[in-house]
């Protein structure tokens, strides 16, 4: 028998428990989680807020930059309906775990290009890999993703080599290349394009540096989301297609060190080596 | 209850045979592969910068660390000595002149890294000690400068003789290979800060503020500095965070967090001084940058910027 006083009270009880759990919700279902262990983003409130900011003007979605991959991991492998914003390396290393519920929808495109190389630079001085042993590495990218990369580099070298290497992390590409500029590193791991801005903004310190190794092309950062796209995400990936057409689009896209988005097809990923 | 007892007594010894066995392989695993042992003095734990060089130095595993907080203890020279002498480290890491101080001044026999040190050629020094300075070169900021604000190419600067006539000379040299003309106005004590730099403000773009005991002798000063720059319409571009709150357009500084991670990298290559080994270098310009764009001002003085750079950008205040 329920008093109407008793009844009243397990309403209230139940809208408060509806509040309280509902923008949990809406989190995990409005949200573009953000990981990429290639750049080492150093302030994650001024990218959430910019992003947060953009698309609050246009959707429910919101930005969330993760830096520890376990936690990005945990978070999303609990969540029904991912959508990931990583480097595309980083998704091939996921989409196993994620059985493939997830499909790349869109990637990353910069001067016209959706693939990058990554390149090796040293001091001028630095004529062959050997050199580097016992030496630093300056890289914006993390330790792990740094050593990958310099394995494939180094294929022909002997694997102590790659042992004896330290790798220092720094907050940009630019600060990779500026380290072996002023000594404080033996070699850079940076993307080529980086090189390209010393080239153009500071030719002195560009002159005192070479590449001395190249990657092959490696896919741009790519946004993924589940396997069947909801009307609402759909409308996601037009918001991030078009946002190389207004001024404050193209600035959250520079943020990451890109400048639009483009569609995908198999054929392109294939090529790319992603499955 | 007998099957039980035995089956119990069977299961302990076997736990027990597990738990020597694992503290052998621990034992040896230790003796081995012993880790270098580092005691971190940090002049002020409470301090950001110092508390972030502290992480990134922690973050590197290849240490034993123990930490000394000068805040936190009732620190004197014979403590510390009494400190060494109980940890016996390898190496000490010394964040923040008096830290460093305080380490030197126990006449060390195992080497020694500083970093978060304002001028550190000022101080003291041996061969056993290494550091990371905190100035940001100065190549290294007029690169930032001309990266993020391409169309400026007259960059004025503030100075006292004194102090800053040699950093002048060297920024004007720098300055020609990045099509980037440096102005340099002396300003001497007995000068009113508003006459000269109305002077320099008509002849400039942009005023790089460097760090001159002269040009910042007061509050005041820097308060009638940045007024007057606005009025005129001219940006400042600033070495310290701190500046962010005057209005600096830009600031470019040394990443704290960096340079702890880089003082590990160098306390590693310290240790071969233990080996007779020789070092390339000693003392190590700052390796990572924060960068603090201030767009409102960038929009208010209608200034045109490279897009390219915000993925430069550590902070952007909107």
């Amino acid at each position: 028998m329920f008093s109407h006083r008793v009844f009243s009270h397990l309403i209230t009880t139940l809208c408060i428990v509806l509040l309280t759990i509902s923008p949990v919700f809406a989190d995990s279902i409005n949200t573009i989680n953000f990981y990429n262990p290639e750049t080492n983003i150093s302030s994650f409130t001024s990218l959430k807020r910019s992003y947060d900011n953009y698309l609050s003007k246009l959707s429910p979605y919101r930005l969330q930059p993760f830096k520890n991959p376990k936690t990005f991991i945990s978070i999303n492998t609990d969540n029904k309906r991912p959508i990931l914003l990583t480097s595309s390396w980083f998704f091939q290393q996921l989409n196993g775990h994620f059985k493939k519920r997830l499909k790349i929808s869109l990637v990353a495109t910069k001067n016209g290009k959706s693939t990058a190389r990554k390149v090796l630079v040293t001091k001028k001085s630095l004529i062959s890999p050997a050199d580097l042993k016992q030496g630093v590495i300056a890289s914006s990218a993390n330790i792990s993703y740094a050593k990958e990369v310099l394995t494939k580099l180094l294929v022909k070298q002997p694997d102590d080599l790659i042992k004896s290497i330290q790798f220092l992390n720094v907050p940009k590409d630019i600060d990779a290349l500026m380290s072996v500029a002023f000594g404080v590193a033996d070699a850079a791991i940076t993307l080529e394009s980086t090189m390209e801005k010393l080239a153009q903004f500071n030719p002195g310190q560009y002159k005192t540096l070479s590449i001395l190794l190249r990657t092959d092309e490696i896919l741009l950062p790519v946004l993924s989301f589940p396997q069947k796209t909801s009307a609402e995400e759909q409308s996601l990936i037009r918001i991030f297609q078009e946002m190389k057409t207004s001024r404050s689009g193209r600035r959250q896209l520079k943020m990451i060190g890109i400048d639009g988005w483009k569609t995908i097809d198999n054929v392109e990923l294939r090529k790319a080596g992603i499955n | 209850m007998n099957i039980n007892n035995s089956h119990q007594q069977v299961s302990f010894k076997s736990s027990m045979t597990l738990f020597v066995l694992l503290l052998t392989v621990l034992l040896l695993n230790n003796t081995a592969f012993a880790k270098t042992k580092v005691l971190i003095i940090n002049s002020n734990g409470a301090v950001p910068k110092y508390q972030q060089a502290q992480t990134g130095f922690s973050s590197h595993h290849n240490f034993s660390i123990d930490v000394l907080d000068m805040s936190k203890t009732r620190v004197n020279a014979r403590r510390i000595a009494r400190i060494i002498d109980r940890k016996s480290p390898d190496l000490i890491y010394a964040i923040g002149t008096k830290a460093y101080m305080a380490a030197y001044n126990n006449k060390l026999t195992m080497p020694m890294v500083f970093s978060s040190i304002i001028n550190w050629k000022r101080l003291p020094t041996n061969k056993y000690i290494y550091g990371v300075a905190v100035e940001v070169p100065l190549n290294y900021q007029l690169f930032i400068y001309h990266y993020f604000f391409p169309k400026i190419h007259k960059i004025g600067i503030l100075y006292n003789k004194t102090y800053n006539a040699e950093l002048v000379n060297k920024a004007m040299t720098i300055s020609k290979t990045m099509n980037i003309q440096v102005i340099a106005q002396p300003l001497r004590r007995n000068q009113s800060i508003n006459i000269v730099a109305k002077k320099l403000l008509k002849k400039v773009d942009a005023i790089w503020l460097l760090a001159d005991p002269v040009v910042l002798s007061s509050r005041k000063n820097v308060v009638s500095l940045f007024k007057l720059a606005n009025r005129a319409s001219v940006p400042i571009f600033s070495y310290e965070p701190a500046f962010k709150n005057f209005g600096s357009t830009l600031t470019i500084s040394a990443d704290p967090r960096t340079i702890g991670s880089q003082s590990a990298t160098l306390a590693t290559l310290a240790e071969k001084i233990l080996l007779k080994q020789d070092i390339k270098k000693h003392h190590q310009d700052p390796a990572g940058t924060h960068i603090i764009l201030n767009l409102k001002q960038v929009d208010a003085l209608r200034l045109q910027f490279n897009e390219e750079s915000f993925d430069s950008v550590t902070e952007i205040i909107e």
